[in-house]
Protein backbone atom coordinates (compact mmCIF):
# COMPACT_ATOMS: atom_id res chain seq x y z
CA UNK A 1 0.00 0.00 0.00
CA UNK A 2 2.67 2.34 0.97
CA UNK A 3 4.89 3.47 -1.86
CA UNK A 4 7.16 6.66 -1.10
CA UNK A 5 10.07 6.81 -3.51
CA UNK A 6 11.06 10.46 -3.96
CA UNK A 7 11.45 10.94 0.25
CA UNK A 8 12.06 7.66 2.07
CA UNK A 9 14.34 9.22 4.87
CA UNK A 10 12.11 13.13 5.27
CA UNK A 11 10.56 11.45 8.30
CA UNK A 12 14.15 10.65 10.18
CA UNK A 13 15.40 13.31 12.15
CA UNK A 14 18.95 15.64 11.84
CA UNK A 15 19.80 19.48 12.09
CA UNK A 16 18.70 19.79 8.78
CA UNK A 17 15.59 18.14 8.93
CA UNK A 18 14.56 20.73 11.51
CA UNK A 19 15.26 24.00 9.78
CA UNK A 20 11.74 25.73 8.56
CA UNK A 21 10.62 24.84 5.14
CA UNK A 22 11.03 27.88 3.82
CA UNK A 23 14.56 28.35 4.69
CA UNK A 24 15.47 25.14 2.92
CA UNK A 25 13.61 26.42 0.20
CA UNK A 26 15.11 29.74 -0.17
CA UNK A 27 18.76 28.09 0.45
CA UNK A 28 18.09 25.29 -2.61
CA UNK A 29 17.51 28.46 -4.67
CA UNK A 30 20.20 30.00 -3.92
CA UNK A 31 22.47 26.98 -4.32
CA UNK A 32 20.57 26.36 -7.84
CA UNK A 33 21.12 30.04 -8.66
CA UNK A 34 24.67 30.31 -7.40
CA UNK A 35 25.82 27.29 -9.25
CA UNK A 36 24.38 27.85 -12.68
CA UNK A 37 25.50 31.46 -12.69
CA UNK A 38 29.43 30.14 -12.59
CA UNK A 39 31.11 29.79 -15.68
CA UNK A 40 33.12 26.52 -15.79
CA UNK A 41 36.31 27.72 -17.69
CA UNK A 42 38.94 27.85 -15.11
CA UNK A 43 36.24 28.37 -12.02
CA UNK A 44 36.33 23.93 -11.18
CA UNK A 45 37.43 24.19 -7.72
CA UNK A 46 34.74 26.60 -6.76
CA UNK A 47 32.66 24.02 -8.52
CA UNK A 48 34.73 21.51 -6.11
CA UNK A 49 33.90 24.05 -2.87
CA UNK A 50 30.06 24.17 -4.18
CA UNK A 51 29.84 20.00 -3.80
CA UNK A 52 31.89 20.32 -0.57
CA UNK A 53 29.24 22.47 0.93
CA UNK A 54 26.44 20.25 0.08
CA UNK A 55 28.32 17.22 0.86
CA UNK A 56 28.53 19.06 4.76
CA UNK A 57 24.67 19.49 4.59
CA UNK A 58 24.46 15.63 3.58
CA UNK A 59 26.72 14.68 6.22
CA UNK A 60 24.66 16.20 8.83
CA UNK A 61 21.37 15.21 7.47
CA UNK A 62 21.90 11.98 8.26
CA UNK A 63 20.20 10.60 4.96
CA UNK A 64 22.68 7.60 3.95
CA UNK A 65 25.24 9.09 1.24
CA UNK A 66 24.57 6.00 -1.34
CA UNK A 67 21.09 6.36 -1.01
CA UNK A 68 21.36 10.37 -2.18
CA UNK A 69 24.28 9.60 -4.75
CA UNK A 70 22.35 6.51 -6.63
CA UNK A 71 19.31 8.56 -6.68
CA UNK A 72 21.41 10.92 -8.56
CA UNK A 73 22.03 8.74 -11.25
CA UNK A 74 18.72 8.51 -12.10
CA UNK A 75 18.56 12.17 -13.28
CA UNK A 76 21.67 12.00 -15.03
CA UNK A 77 20.80 10.11 -18.32
CA UNK A 78 18.43 12.95 -19.13
CA UNK A 79 20.73 15.56 -18.91
CA UNK A 80 23.55 13.36 -20.68
CA UNK A 81 21.15 12.67 -23.36
CA UNK A 82 20.60 16.22 -24.22
CA UNK A 83 24.43 17.77 -23.58
CA UNK A 84 25.96 14.46 -25.38
CA UNK A 85 25.86 16.40 -28.54
CA UNK A 86 27.05 19.52 -27.93
CA UNK A 87 30.78 18.53 -27.97
CA UNK A 88 30.20 17.74 -32.37
CA UNK A 89 28.36 20.80 -32.78
CA UNK A 90 30.43 22.86 -35.04
CA UNK A 91 30.95 26.53 -33.56
CA UNK A 92 27.73 28.87 -33.28
CA UNK A 93 29.78 32.26 -32.78
CA UNK A 94 32.92 33.58 -34.32
CA UNK A 95 35.56 30.91 -34.82
CA UNK A 96 37.62 31.48 -31.72
CA UNK A 97 37.25 27.84 -30.83
CA UNK A 98 39.63 25.20 -31.57
CA UNK A 99 39.47 21.56 -32.61
CA UNK A 100 40.35 18.33 -31.44
CA UNK A 101 41.04 15.24 -33.25
CA UNK A 102 39.99 12.00 -31.65
CA UNK A 103 39.46 8.51 -32.70
CA UNK A 104 38.30 10.12 -36.63
CA UNK A 105 35.41 12.58 -34.59
CA UNK A 106 36.02 16.25 -34.51
CA UNK A 107 35.63 17.66 -31.26
CA UNK A 108 34.58 20.98 -30.35
CA UNK A 109 36.40 22.47 -27.14
CA UNK A 110 33.93 24.87 -26.71
CA UNK A 111 31.19 22.35 -26.90
CA UNK A 112 33.12 20.03 -24.86
CA UNK A 113 32.88 22.58 -21.68
CA UNK A 114 29.73 23.68 -22.28
CA UNK A 115 29.39 19.58 -21.56
CA UNK A 116 31.22 19.28 -18.79
CA UNK A 117 29.46 22.92 -17.53
CA UNK A 118 25.78 21.62 -17.83
CA UNK A 119 26.29 18.14 -16.65
CA UNK A 120 27.94 19.17 -13.45
CA UNK A 121 25.86 22.05 -12.85
CA UNK A 122 22.74 19.58 -13.20
CA UNK A 123 24.40 16.94 -11.25
CA UNK A 124 24.98 20.07 -8.68
CA UNK A 125 21.46 21.34 -8.42
CA UNK A 126 19.65 17.33 -8.62
CA UNK A 127 22.21 16.32 -5.70
CA UNK A 128 21.14 19.47 -3.62
CA UNK A 129 17.20 18.96 -4.82
CA UNK A 130 16.85 15.03 -3.34
CA UNK A 131 18.87 16.48 0.11
CA UNK A 132 15.74 19.05 0.10
CA UNK A 133 13.28 16.27 -0.59
CA UNK A 134 14.51 13.51 1.66
CA UNK A 135 14.80 16.50 4.69
CA UNK A 136 11.66 17.55 4.67
CA UNK A 137 8.45 16.19 5.00
CA UNK A 138 6.50 16.78 1.63
CA UNK A 139 3.29 18.07 2.98
CA UNK A 140 6.03 20.79 4.83
CA UNK A 141 7.79 21.30 1.34
CA UNK A 142 4.10 22.83 0.11
CA UNK A 143 3.54 24.93 3.24
CA UNK A 144 6.46 26.15 2.37
CA UNK A 145 6.22 27.21 -1.16
CA UNK A 146 2.59 28.56 0.18
CA UNK A 147 4.16 30.65 2.38
CA UNK A 148 6.70 31.65 0.32
CA UNK A 149 3.79 33.40 -2.24
CA UNK A 150 4.79 30.43 -5.05
CA UNK A 151 1.23 30.86 -7.10
CA UNK A 152 -0.90 29.19 -5.42
CA UNK A 153 -2.07 27.21 -8.62
CA UNK A 154 1.64 26.16 -9.08
CA UNK A 155 1.30 24.65 -5.28
CA UNK A 156 -1.81 23.04 -5.08
CA UNK A 157 -0.85 21.13 -8.78
CA UNK A 158 1.85 19.60 -7.14
CA UNK A 159 -0.06 18.63 -4.16
CA UNK A 160 -2.87 17.32 -6.16
CA UNK A 161 0.19 14.80 -7.66
CA UNK A 162 1.34 13.93 -4.37
CA UNK A 163 -2.02 12.59 -3.05
CA UNK A 164 -2.91 10.87 -6.18
CA UNK A 165 0.27 9.65 -7.65
CA UNK A 166 -0.34 6.88 -5.41
CA UNK A 167 -4.09 6.04 -6.09
CA UNK A 168 -3.26 5.84 -9.69
CA UNK A 169 0.16 3.47 -9.03
CA UNK A 170 -2.55 1.01 -7.19
CA UNK A 171 -4.77 1.06 -10.27
CA UNK A 172 -1.68 0.83 -12.59
CA UNK A 173 -0.55 -2.55 -10.54
CA UNK A 174 -4.61 -3.98 -10.19
CA UNK A 175 -4.38 -3.20 -14.12
CA UNK A 176 -1.36 -5.49 -14.42
CA UNK A 177 -2.29 -7.95 -12.23
CA UNK A 178 -5.93 -8.50 -14.49
CA UNK A 179 -3.30 -8.61 -17.34
CA UNK A 180 -1.20 -11.22 -15.78
CA UNK A 181 -3.94 -13.48 -14.76
CA UNK A 182 -5.06 -14.23 -17.95
CA UNK A 183 -1.11 -14.83 -18.69
CA UNK A 184 -0.17 -11.13 -20.73
CA UNK A 185 2.68 -12.45 -23.20
CA UNK A 186 2.51 -12.98 -27.17
CA UNK A 187 4.03 -11.06 -29.66
CA UNK A 188 6.10 -8.47 -28.59
CA UNK A 189 4.27 -5.88 -31.37
CA UNK A 190 0.58 -6.91 -29.84
CA UNK A 191 2.17 -6.63 -26.06
CA UNK A 192 3.07 -3.04 -26.62
CA UNK A 193 -0.13 -2.70 -28.67
CA UNK A 194 -1.70 -3.51 -25.12
CA UNK A 195 0.50 -1.40 -22.77
CA UNK A 196 -0.59 1.67 -25.15
CA UNK A 197 -4.42 0.50 -24.10
CA UNK A 198 -3.67 0.11 -20.59
CA UNK A 199 -2.09 4.04 -20.54
CA UNK A 200 -5.02 5.23 -22.23
CA UNK A 201 -7.12 3.48 -19.61
CA UNK A 202 -4.89 5.00 -16.68
CA UNK A 203 -5.46 8.48 -18.50
CA UNK A 204 -9.02 8.36 -18.88
CA UNK A 205 -9.43 6.86 -15.34
CA UNK A 206 -7.33 9.90 -13.98
CA UNK A 207 -9.71 12.14 -15.82
CA UNK A 208 -12.68 10.65 -14.23
CA UNK A 209 -11.16 11.22 -11.18
CA UNK A 210 -10.16 14.54 -11.78
CA UNK A 211 -14.52 15.08 -12.18
CA UNK A 212 -15.02 13.58 -9.24
CA UNK A 213 -12.68 15.17 -6.81
CA UNK A 214 -13.98 18.80 -8.17
CA UNK A 215 -17.66 17.64 -7.43
CA UNK A 216 -16.36 16.93 -3.53
CA UNK A 217 -14.25 20.37 -3.65
CA UNK A 218 -17.98 21.95 -5.04
CA UNK A 219 -19.73 20.29 -2.08
CA UNK A 220 -17.69 21.39 0.32
CA UNK A 221 -17.80 25.09 -0.21
CA UNK A 222 -15.10 25.51 -2.78
CA UNK A 223 -14.57 28.72 -4.53
CA UNK A 224 -11.77 28.42 -6.76
CA UNK A 225 -9.53 29.22 -3.53
CA UNK A 226 -7.54 27.56 -1.36
CA UNK A 227 -7.67 27.89 2.09
CA UNK A 228 -5.46 26.25 4.81
CA UNK A 229 -4.75 26.81 8.16
CA UNK A 230 -0.36 26.95 9.12
CA UNK A 231 1.77 27.58 11.55
CA UNK A 232 5.00 28.05 10.22
CA UNK A 233 7.84 30.27 12.76
CA UNK A 234 11.68 30.53 11.58
CA UNK A 235 13.71 30.81 14.58
CA UNK A 236 17.41 31.78 15.25
CA UNK A 237 18.80 28.47 14.23
CA UNK A 238 16.62 28.84 10.70
CA UNK A 239 17.94 32.49 10.19
CA UNK A 240 21.70 31.31 11.14
CA UNK A 241 21.66 28.76 9.15
CA UNK A 242 20.76 30.66 5.99
CA UNK A 243 22.98 33.64 6.82
CA UNK A 244 26.10 31.09 7.26
CA UNK A 245 24.73 29.32 4.01
CA UNK A 246 24.58 32.08 2.09
CA UNK A 247 27.71 33.23 3.72
CA UNK A 248 29.81 30.18 2.61
CA UNK A 249 28.03 30.52 -0.96
CA UNK A 250 29.14 33.69 -1.25
CA UNK A 251 32.80 33.02 -0.46
CA UNK A 252 33.49 30.15 -2.67
CA UNK A 253 32.10 32.14 -5.93
CA UNK A 254 34.06 35.16 -5.17
CA UNK A 255 37.08 33.66 -3.09
CA UNK A 256 38.99 35.65 -0.43
CA UNK B 1 -49.25 20.74 11.32
CA UNK B 2 -46.33 20.90 9.04
CA UNK B 3 -44.92 23.66 7.77
CA UNK B 4 -42.57 24.35 5.51
CA UNK B 5 -39.70 25.16 8.31
CA UNK B 6 -40.25 20.85 9.50
CA UNK B 7 -38.92 20.03 5.77
CA UNK B 8 -35.56 19.37 5.49
CA UNK B 9 -36.18 18.94 1.97
CA UNK B 10 -38.47 19.42 -0.27
CA UNK B 11 -38.20 18.45 -4.55
CA UNK B 12 -41.20 18.90 -6.75
CA UNK B 13 -40.86 17.45 -10.02
CA UNK B 14 -37.62 17.28 -10.83
CA UNK B 15 -36.40 16.16 -13.88
CA UNK B 16 -32.51 15.38 -15.43
CA UNK B 17 -31.21 14.40 -18.45
CA UNK B 18 -27.49 13.92 -19.13
CA UNK B 19 -25.86 16.18 -21.75
CA UNK B 20 -26.06 13.15 -24.08
CA UNK B 21 -29.88 13.16 -23.54
CA UNK B 22 -30.35 10.04 -21.66
CA UNK B 23 -32.88 10.64 -18.90
CA UNK B 24 -31.61 9.98 -15.73
CA UNK B 25 -34.82 11.77 -13.59
CA UNK B 26 -38.05 11.80 -14.29
CA UNK B 27 -40.42 13.86 -12.37
CA UNK B 28 -39.31 12.74 -8.92
CA UNK B 29 -41.14 14.27 -5.66
CA UNK B 30 -39.92 13.98 -2.64
CA UNK B 31 -40.52 15.66 1.36
CA UNK B 32 -38.14 14.83 3.48
CA UNK B 33 -38.53 15.92 7.76
CA UNK B 34 -35.89 17.62 10.23
CA UNK B 35 -34.63 14.59 11.89
CA UNK B 36 -35.76 12.16 9.63
CA UNK B 37 -33.54 9.03 8.43
CA UNK B 38 -33.95 7.98 5.13
CA UNK B 39 -33.18 5.48 3.03
CA UNK B 40 -32.63 5.58 -0.72
CA UNK B 41 -32.74 2.05 -2.11
CA UNK B 42 -33.00 1.07 -5.79
CA UNK B 43 -30.69 -0.97 -8.79
CA UNK B 44 -27.92 0.45 -10.03
CA UNK B 45 -28.74 3.18 -12.62
CA UNK B 46 -32.08 4.39 -11.07
CA UNK B 47 -30.90 7.66 -10.18
CA UNK B 48 -29.91 7.49 -6.56
CA UNK B 49 -26.88 9.28 -7.13
CA UNK B 50 -27.80 12.16 -9.81
CA UNK B 51 -30.80 12.60 -7.30
CA UNK B 52 -27.99 13.06 -4.77
CA UNK B 53 -26.14 15.56 -6.50
CA UNK B 54 -29.32 18.02 -6.89
CA UNK B 55 -29.62 18.57 -3.47
CA UNK B 56 -26.35 20.76 -3.43
CA UNK B 57 -26.81 22.11 -6.31
CA UNK B 58 -23.87 20.55 -8.17
CA UNK B 59 -26.63 19.04 -10.91
CA UNK B 60 -29.19 21.33 -12.04
CA UNK B 61 -32.24 19.49 -13.30
CA UNK B 62 -35.75 21.09 -14.23
CA UNK B 63 -38.12 21.40 -11.42
CA UNK B 64 -38.03 22.72 -7.50
CA UNK B 65 -36.09 22.09 -4.68
CA UNK B 66 -36.05 23.66 -1.50
CA UNK B 67 -33.63 23.09 1.32
CA UNK B 68 -34.52 24.35 4.95
CA UNK B 69 -36.78 27.41 3.39
CA UNK B 70 -33.91 28.05 0.61
CA UNK B 71 -34.52 27.04 -3.19
CA UNK B 72 -31.22 25.91 -4.44
CA UNK B 73 -30.08 28.38 -7.38
CA UNK B 74 -27.22 30.20 -7.59
CA UNK B 75 -27.50 32.84 -4.48
CA UNK B 76 -28.25 30.22 -2.28
CA UNK B 77 -25.34 27.49 -3.25
CA UNK B 78 -22.68 28.21 -0.88
CA UNK B 79 -25.01 28.81 2.45
CA UNK B 80 -26.79 24.95 0.69
CA UNK B 81 -23.56 23.20 0.75
CA UNK B 82 -22.57 24.09 4.28
CA UNK B 83 -26.33 22.75 5.01
CA UNK B 84 -26.00 19.89 3.72
CA UNK B 85 -23.05 17.58 3.81
CA UNK B 86 -22.54 15.21 1.29
CA UNK B 87 -20.26 12.19 1.63
CA UNK B 88 -19.32 10.22 -1.43
CA UNK B 89 -18.83 6.39 -2.06
CA UNK B 90 -14.87 6.54 -2.64
CA UNK B 91 -12.81 8.38 -0.16
CA UNK B 92 -10.61 8.45 -2.40
CA UNK B 93 -12.83 11.65 -4.36
CA UNK B 94 -13.76 12.94 -0.73
CA UNK B 95 -10.15 13.05 0.69
CA UNK B 96 -8.15 15.31 -2.13
CA UNK B 97 -5.49 16.99 0.42
CA UNK B 98 -2.32 15.66 1.33
CA UNK B 99 -2.83 15.87 5.15
CA UNK B 100 -6.05 14.73 6.92
CA UNK B 101 -6.24 18.00 8.99
CA UNK B 102 -5.78 20.05 5.62
CA UNK B 103 -8.88 17.93 4.38
CA UNK B 104 -11.01 18.08 7.48
CA UNK B 105 -10.32 21.89 8.08
CA UNK B 106 -11.30 22.20 3.94
CA UNK B 107 -15.33 22.71 4.47
CA UNK B 108 -14.80 25.04 7.36
CA UNK B 109 -11.97 27.56 6.34
CA UNK B 110 -13.99 27.75 2.71
CA UNK B 111 -17.23 28.60 5.10
CA UNK B 112 -14.85 31.85 5.85
CA UNK B 113 -14.88 30.69 9.61
CA UNK B 114 -11.85 32.23 12.32
CA UNK B 115 -9.20 29.78 12.38
CA UNK B 116 -9.57 29.13 16.17
CA UNK B 117 -13.08 28.03 15.21
CA UNK B 118 -11.47 25.96 12.02
CA UNK B 119 -9.49 24.23 14.67
CA UNK B 120 -11.60 23.42 17.19
CA UNK B 121 -14.73 21.89 14.24
CA UNK B 122 -11.18 19.79 12.69
CA UNK B 123 -10.92 18.37 16.20
CA UNK B 124 -14.30 18.03 17.16
CA UNK B 125 -15.16 16.25 14.00
CA UNK B 126 -12.12 13.82 14.47
CA UNK B 127 -12.65 13.18 17.72
CA UNK B 128 -16.76 12.56 16.68
CA UNK B 129 -15.58 9.53 14.03
CA UNK B 130 -12.63 8.44 16.38
CA UNK B 131 -9.40 9.69 14.53
CA UNK B 132 -7.98 12.43 16.40
CA UNK B 133 -5.11 10.83 16.48
CA UNK B 134 -4.25 10.74 12.83
CA UNK B 135 -4.73 14.51 12.21
CA UNK B 136 -1.18 14.32 10.51
CA UNK B 137 -1.26 11.55 8.25
CA UNK B 138 -1.19 11.41 4.74
CA UNK B 139 -4.38 9.89 3.28
CA UNK B 140 -2.64 7.14 1.04
CA UNK B 141 -0.94 5.49 4.86
CA UNK B 142 -4.46 4.88 5.69
CA UNK B 143 -6.82 1.59 5.87
CA UNK B 144 -10.07 2.02 3.50
CA UNK B 145 -12.25 1.89 6.89
CA UNK B 146 -10.42 4.73 8.32
CA UNK B 147 -10.18 7.18 5.00
CA UNK B 148 -14.02 6.20 5.06
CA UNK B 149 -14.57 7.53 8.73
CA UNK B 150 -12.67 10.69 7.52
CA UNK B 151 -14.79 11.17 4.50
CA UNK B 152 -17.41 11.78 7.41
CA UNK B 153 -15.58 13.88 9.33
CA UNK B 154 -14.95 16.16 6.76
CA UNK B 155 -18.37 17.09 5.92
CA UNK B 156 -19.44 16.93 10.09
CA UNK B 157 -16.88 19.68 10.32
CA UNK B 158 -19.03 21.79 8.41
CA UNK B 159 -21.83 21.06 10.89
CA UNK B 160 -24.17 20.21 8.34
CA UNK B 161 -28.15 20.37 9.03
CA UNK B 162 -28.64 17.51 6.55
CA UNK B 163 -25.87 13.98 5.78
CA UNK B 164 -26.13 12.65 2.53
CA UNK B 165 -24.31 9.89 2.09
CA UNK B 166 -23.55 8.13 -1.03
CA UNK B 167 -23.22 3.96 -0.40
CA UNK B 168 -21.31 4.39 3.39
CA UNK B 169 -21.09 1.05 3.60
CA UNK B 170 -19.47 -0.58 0.46
CA UNK B 171 -16.57 -2.41 0.85
CA UNK B 172 -16.00 -2.39 3.95
CA UNK B 173 -15.62 -5.23 5.82
CA UNK B 174 -18.01 -6.79 8.22
CA UNK B 175 -15.99 -5.13 11.67
CA UNK B 176 -15.57 -2.19 9.76
CA UNK B 177 -18.98 -1.67 8.68
CA UNK B 178 -20.40 -2.32 12.19
CA UNK B 179 -18.38 0.50 13.25
CA UNK B 180 -19.66 2.70 10.47
CA UNK B 181 -23.63 2.01 11.42
CA UNK B 182 -23.25 2.29 14.79
CA UNK B 183 -21.40 5.82 14.29
CA UNK B 184 -24.02 7.08 11.63
CA UNK B 185 -26.71 5.83 13.92
CA UNK B 186 -25.46 8.07 17.10
CA UNK B 187 -25.88 11.41 14.49
CA UNK B 188 -29.14 12.52 15.12
CA UNK B 189 -29.15 14.84 12.40
CA UNK B 190 -31.41 14.95 9.19
CA UNK B 191 -29.76 11.78 6.87
CA UNK B 192 -30.34 10.94 3.71
CA UNK B 193 -28.59 7.36 2.41
CA UNK B 194 -28.10 5.93 -0.76
CA UNK B 195 -27.43 2.26 -0.30
CA UNK B 196 -27.43 -1.36 -1.42
CA UNK B 197 -27.19 -2.08 2.25
CA UNK B 198 -30.65 -3.31 3.60
CA UNK B 199 -29.01 -4.37 6.80
CA UNK B 200 -27.82 -1.29 7.64
CA UNK B 201 -31.39 0.48 6.36
CA UNK B 202 -33.22 -1.85 9.22
CA UNK B 203 -30.82 -0.68 11.63
CA UNK B 204 -31.00 3.18 11.60
CA UNK B 205 -33.64 4.24 8.79
CA UNK B 206 -37.46 5.04 9.67
CA UNK B 207 -38.17 5.56 5.97
CA UNK B 208 -37.08 4.20 2.76
CA UNK B 209 -37.28 5.42 -0.89
CA UNK B 210 -37.51 3.11 -3.71
CA UNK B 211 -36.54 4.32 -6.62
CA UNK B 212 -36.10 2.84 -10.29
CA UNK B 213 -35.78 4.13 -13.70
CA UNK B 214 -35.70 8.17 -12.83
CA UNK B 215 -38.65 7.57 -10.09
CA UNK B 216 -39.95 7.59 -7.05
CA UNK B 217 -41.43 4.04 -6.77
CA UNK B 218 -42.18 3.36 -3.38
CA UNK B 219 -42.02 5.49 -0.29
CA UNK B 220 -42.83 3.95 3.32
CA UNK B 221 -41.49 3.13 6.58
CA UNK B 222 -39.26 0.72 7.36
CA UNK B 223 -41.63 -1.93 8.53
CA UNK B 224 -43.69 -1.62 5.64
CA UNK B 225 -41.70 -1.36 2.76
CA UNK B 226 -38.91 -4.25 4.11
CA UNK B 227 -41.82 -6.58 4.63
CA UNK B 228 -43.48 -6.10 1.19
CA UNK B 229 -41.50 -8.97 -0.51
CA UNK B 230 -43.33 -8.80 -3.92
CA UNK B 231 -42.38 -5.11 -3.77
CA UNK B 232 -38.98 -5.72 -3.60
CA UNK B 233 -38.80 -8.86 -5.83
CA UNK B 234 -40.61 -6.02 -8.63
CA UNK B 235 -37.29 -3.68 -8.17
CA UNK B 236 -34.15 -6.13 -7.49
CA UNK B 237 -33.86 -5.87 -3.74
CA UNK B 238 -33.89 -7.86 -0.65
CA UNK B 239 -34.70 -8.22 2.61
CA UNK B 240 -32.52 -8.05 4.99
CA UNK B 241 -35.15 -10.08 7.46
CA UNK B 242 -34.71 -13.99 6.34
CA UNK B 243 -36.54 -14.58 2.81
CA UNK B 244 -38.87 -17.60 3.75
CA UNK B 245 -37.74 -18.63 0.26
CA UNK B 246 -33.87 -19.23 1.08
CA UNK B 247 -33.51 -22.67 3.02
CA UNK B 248 -30.12 -23.22 5.13
CA UNK B 249 -28.86 -26.61 3.75
CA UNK B 250 -26.38 -26.93 6.64
CA UNK B 251 -26.86 -29.89 8.98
Amino acid sequence: MEQVFFDSYANINSVIHRLDPRVKILALFFFTFMVVLTPIEGHIVRFAGYFALLFLLMLSSRVPLKFIFQRSLVILPFVVFITIFLPFMPNQGTGTTSYLHFAGLTINREGLLFFQGITLKAWLSTLSMILLTNTTKFTDLLKGLEKLKVARIMVLIISFMYRYIFVFLEEVKSVQRAMQARNFGGRKVWQWKMLSSLLANVFLRTYEQSERVYIAMLSRGFDGEIRTLDEMKVNKLDLGFLTMFAVAMIIIRVGW
Amino acid sequence: MKTTMDKAIEIVNLEYSYPDKTKALNGVNLEIMRGESVALVGANGAGKSTLLLHLNGINRGKGKINILGLDVEEKNLKKIRSLVGMVFQNPDDQLFLPTVFDDVSFGPMNMGLDKDEVRRRTRKALEAVGMADFAHKLPHHLSFGQKKRISIATVLSMEPEILVLDEPTSNLDPRNRRNLVELLKGFTTTKLIATHDMGMVADICQRVIIMSAGQVVADGSVEKILTDQDLLDKYGLESPFLDPRVHCHCG
